[in-house]
């Protein structure tokens, strides 16, 4: 049978912990050459949104140690908007009720037999915060105690989750542009962390005196500043242009995901002169990331990690694999197929007896 | 909802001639910018079957104007017997109850939302036909009624279902190796086409005389030889390098599918490639085939590139590579049909989208 899982389900069954455990196995695969992962592509073309794209995007990877592959797709519009003087990018829920399009598809790699379909949107920010998480762990200073948290939206809560895993955090300083936002993100996630969490009223003093600073934000624009680094910091972002370069390069040690994991993106041909207005990439950052070693590096020990208290570290995980939806994904089976969760089709229904 | 359909689904609602128009609307598409495509790409590791690789294959397109982005996906067990002299390239049907994995997922441009999801196989062989039935209606001679095949198998049917589409066909001779095989196929095409198909048993006798020779086999080796080439003939292949490269060099006017080289391989460390091995495919190609200059089968359908000039001229049509961009085309005619049809389950739509952000 082929599991359909909802998003509730894989909330309930996986943990950050079994996230962040899978992660370090699958980089130590990957880093040996026993995996294989394909970078993201996106096509985009037109769509009868005003202003939108649509853009249908994947990625895949296959970990032959736990017999899955998987292939994450997105399909989504894309529209752009102006926040807090920033441009971000905003998919629409254009889909009926108002809904997001992302889909994991698991496959046995021993029989090829489709395992599971279920969409992405948990896993997506489970996974994204546990390699932010593991980058932490091996990283941060081991007494760690004060985090702050750049960002309350969707991978923000994650992220407090995942550092919450690897250290034993005392408070969670939280700043987000909008006080509403943020007072609302520190009361949802008081029961799902140890941790105390303060909202803050400015990205200073969230920082000042943090052990950890995390910025989880969809920003195309700097949200930390290198003046702001402190002796012993652990700097984490999720995405290019969070982190000033110079703040980057006052770590003694940067981390980054994964190298050659710049998303392919092809497009209907397209005016020139809308091309600035409409484009889908991220400005250039001024980081350049093609020199730090790797996860997969410093999880096999190929690169040196944190040696002393007063050293800067920074882990930059600005581009997910369709790879690590593998190794999250074969975690989520063991635990669905134990639970019996899901609703069951025939995998009739998606294999075929006609050769394709 | 979206809608779950099977291949007899498939099998029953498309018809040749409704993909080839698609495909051709389509194809004006891509060759005026206005659609996209994504080169395959294979993602390979081991796998506990013996002397196999384990393969996740991908490729996608969206063609705006019709509203509609497909993902094709493969997860095969590849394994590289030889039978005869020719080492072919199989796919083992290892899911349960020997089946084979293919699957076509089907978007809307409009609101991202999941239309369709089917297993891959009648449209695959499908748009497979069509896009040579799309090059014999661009390149072969208008007054073209003698088809020679070589090949019996899953692709053969529907490259002759679509020659048929395109010209006014009167024989059809067909090789395999296998006896019973190209007995058996001829009996069904016969059948299904109202042409009379012959089974010969040897290739030339296929092909000598034939307005258009169409190769349609699994081989990664050549089948169709230089000395077979006659004046006024065009030649097809569905996959490199079913025609030996002399008898390319005496054609006049080359088509091909797609100017992507090959598709783009993410692999294990060391993991064997029998095809790169022996030097097989595109990487052989380039040293006498310059595919940069070739005219693709888009740009001969808006005037781009010329056809045939005269009845004397020999044309090929190389199906170097499939497009994801064909599903998307062909699915959004589909979609449509099986719609006014009623056929088909329907899942709710929100088993595959969700309310929180991806």
């Amino acid at each position: 049978m082929t599991l359909i899982l909802s998003n509730d389900d894989v909330e309930r069954l996986l943990t950050i912990d079994d996230c962040i455990a899978a992660l370090d196995e699958g980089y130590r695969e990957i880093g040996e050459g026993r995996a294989a992962n394909r970078t993201r592509s996106d096509i985009v073309t037109p769509t009868v949104h005003e202003g939108g794209l649509y853009a249908l995007k994947s990625m895949d990877g296959v970990i032959p140690k736990r017999k899955v592959a998987a292939i994450r797709i997105n399909s989504d519009i894309l529209t752009w908007e102006m926040k807090a003087g920033n441009r971000v990018r905003v998919k629409k829920p254009a889909a009926p009720g108002e809904r997001y399009v992302g889909l994991v598809l698991l496959f046995s790699t021993d029989t090829g037999e489709p395992l599971a379909i279920f969409p992405d949107g948990v896993m997506q920010r489970l996974r994204v915060a546990a390699t932010s998480g593991l980058g932490a762990k091996l990283l941060a200073r081991k007494n760690a105690k004060t985090v702050a948290l750049l960002g309350a939206g969707w991978q923000a809560g994650s992220q407090a989750m995942a550092i919450c895993a690897v250290r034993d955090i005392q408070e969670i300083r939280v700043y987000s542009p909008t006080p509403a936002t943020r007072e609302a993100f520190c009361r949802e996630m008081a029961n799902q962390v140890p941790a105390r969490l303060t909202p803050m009223t400015s990205p200073e003093a969230a920082v000042k005196g943090a052990d950890i600073v995390l910025c989880a934000t969809n920003s195309l624009g700097n949200v930390f500043k290198a003046s702001w680094v402190e002796p012993g910091m652990h700097l984490g972002s999720i995405k290019p242009a969070e982190l000033e370069p110079a703040a980057v390069a006052k770590a003694a040690v940067a981390v980054t995901h994964f190298h050659d994991n710049e998303p392919t993106i092809i497009r209907t041909h397209v005016d020139p002169a809308k091309e600035d207005k409409h484009g889908v990439r991220h400005e250039p950052t001024g980081l350049d990331e093609s020199a730090l070693p790797t996860l997969p590096d410093l999880v096999l020990g190929r690169c040196r990690a944190r040696q002393s208290d007063a050293e800067v570290t920074a882990f930059l995980n600005h581009a997910g694999l369709g790879y690590q939806f593998a190794v999250c994904g074969a975690a989520l089976l063991d635990k669905a197929r134990a639970a019996k969760a899901g609703n069951e089709l025939p995998t009739e229904w998606f294999t075929e007896d006609v050769h394709p | 909802m979206t809608l779950i359909l099977s291949n007899d689904d498939v099998g029953k609602l498309l018809t040749m001639p409704e993909v080839i128009a698609v495909l051709e609307e389509a194809y004006v598409e891509l060759a005026e910018g206005r659609g996209v495509n994504r080169t395959r790409s294979d993602s390979l590791s081991p796998t506990t079957w013996p002397e196999a690789t384990y393969g996740l294959k991908s490729m996608d397109g969206i063609v705006p104007k019709l509203g509609v982005g497909a993902v094709r996906i493969n997860s095969d067990i590849v394994t590289w017997p030889k039978r005869g002299n020719n080492v072919r390239r199989e796919k083992v049907p290892a899911a349960p109850n020997d089946r084979w994995v293919g699957l076509v997922l089907l978007f809307s441009t409009h609101n991202g939302e999941p239309l369709a999801i089917f297993p891959d196989g009648v449209m695959q062989r499908t748009r497979v036909g069509a896009t040579n039935g799309l090059g014999a209606k661009y390149l072969s001679r208008p007054d073209s009624e003698t088809v020679g095949i070589l090949g019996s198998g899953w692709q053969a049917g529907t490259q002759l279902r679509a020659v048929c589409a395109v010209r006014d066909i009167k024989t059809i001779r067909c090789f395999s190796p296998n006896k019973e095989n190209r007995e058996k196929f001829a009996a069904v095409m016969s059948e299904d086409l109202g042409i009379t198909v012959e089974p010969v048993s040897q290739p030339e006798d296929a092909v000598k005389g034939a307005d258009i020779a169409m190769c349609a086999s699994n081989s990664i080796d050549n089948i169709f030889f230089a000395q077979w080439v006659e004046p006024g003939m065009h030649i097809s292949e569905i996959k490199r390098p079913e025609i030996e490269f002399a008898a390319l060099a005496k054609a006049d006017r080359i088509a091909i599918h797609t100017k992507d080289p090959h598709p783009l391989h993410f692999t294990t460390k060391d993991l064997p490639m029998p095809e790169k091995i022996k030097g097989k495919g595109w990487a052989e190609a380039k040293a006498t085939l310059d595919i940069e200059k070739l005219p693709t089968l888009p740009e001969l359908i808006v005037g781009r590139a010329k056809g045939r000039d005269n009845p004397e001229q020999v044309t090929a049509f190389l199906n170097n590579m499939g497009m994801g961009y064909q599903f998307a085309a062909a699915g959004s005619l589909l979609v449509r049909k099986a719609k006014e049809a009623g056929v088909g389950h329907e899942l709710p739509t929100d088993w595959f989208t969700e309310d929180v952000h991806p």
